[in-house]
């Protein structure tokens, strides 16, 4: 019959709108991931709870760093690894001796 | 005999780069900075820099974490590698490829000095621009060592 849609075409759009799906990628970060950070009332152990362990620690620890990215979701934490590949922020916290969050910058170490 | 060797191997590899270059195909290699290079290290003077007044939470607050840093902390290494562009010249066979070729890339590297309170003692600041071979073949390749290390101080 003119115009009407068998089953089989039916079930390989079906098929190929699945696998067309699979290709989109959903993205890593959080919107919120940073916005917990103020200075002069988080704490070393609050940026830990949420983040992890740091990069890289700086004066006995006084001062940490921590390694991101971003994309369509916000950032995201980067594993460690020699050198910047995939690195596009470095998150910097520098705490008094209370371990109350004094400075913090969030340096863009590559070109967006 | 040990001479003759070595110069039978030197030929090989005279042979082998010159048939690279003659019956290979040339790829050109973008300018660019190296994947695992960070890309704010300035080249011209860090004038937000003070000797005898900066301290070390400063510098990180502006340039983030550093590519390496002295055993007992008295200095922090930043580091870039540009690739102003090369050449390869690649030769495929068999279902395999041999390629060999060269890049220039430009070492940017700053060296910051801190004294025992924290504050900046010198600043040293060092540029080296040079030419790198690259050689591949199949799946496994070598890139002659960086002219210029960017972690350290060496």
């Amino acid at each position: 019959m003119g115009g009407e849609v068998t089953g089989l075409p039916r079930r390989a759009s079906a098929l190929i709108l699945v696998l067309l799906g699979a290709c989109a990628s959903t993205p890593f970060g959080q919107p919120d991931l940073l916005t917990f950070i103020q200075d002069d009332q988080t704490t070393r152990e609050q940026v830990f709870l949420a983040l992890g362990e740091p990069s890289a620690t700086y004066e006995n620890g006084r001062i940490l760093t921590f390694r991101l990215a971003r994309d369509e979701g916000g950032y995201f934490l980067v594993e460690k690894a020699p050198g910047f590949r995939s690195v596009k922020y470095s998150l910097v916290l520098a705490f008094d001796d209370e371990g109350l969050l004094r400075r913090h910058s969030l340096v863009a170490i590559k070109a967006p | 005999m040990v001479a003759r060797t070595a110069r039978g191997v030197l030929r090989c590899g005279a042979l082998l780069a010159a048939t690279l270059v003659l019956a290979g195909c040339p790829i050109p290699l973008p300018a660019g900075y190296e994947a695992s290079s960070r890309e704010n290290v300035p080249a011209e003077p860090l004038d937000w820099i003070t000797v005898g007044a900066t301290t070390r939470e400063d510098v990180l607050l502006k340039l983030g974490e550093a590519d390496g840093e002295a055993p007992d902390g008295s200095w922090l290494a930043y580091g870039s590698a540009y690739s102003k562009g090369g050449v390869v010249f690649v030769l495929f066979a068999g279902g395999s490829a041999a390629g060999a070729g060269s890049e220039r890339i430009e070492y940017r590297r700053l060296i910051v000095s801190f004294d025992d309170r924290g504050v900046v003692s010198a600043i040293d600041a060092v540029s080296r621009d040079c030419w790198e071979a690259i050689v591949g073949m199949g799946s496994s390749g070598a890139q002659s060592p960086p002219c210029l290390k960017v972690d350290s101080r060496e």
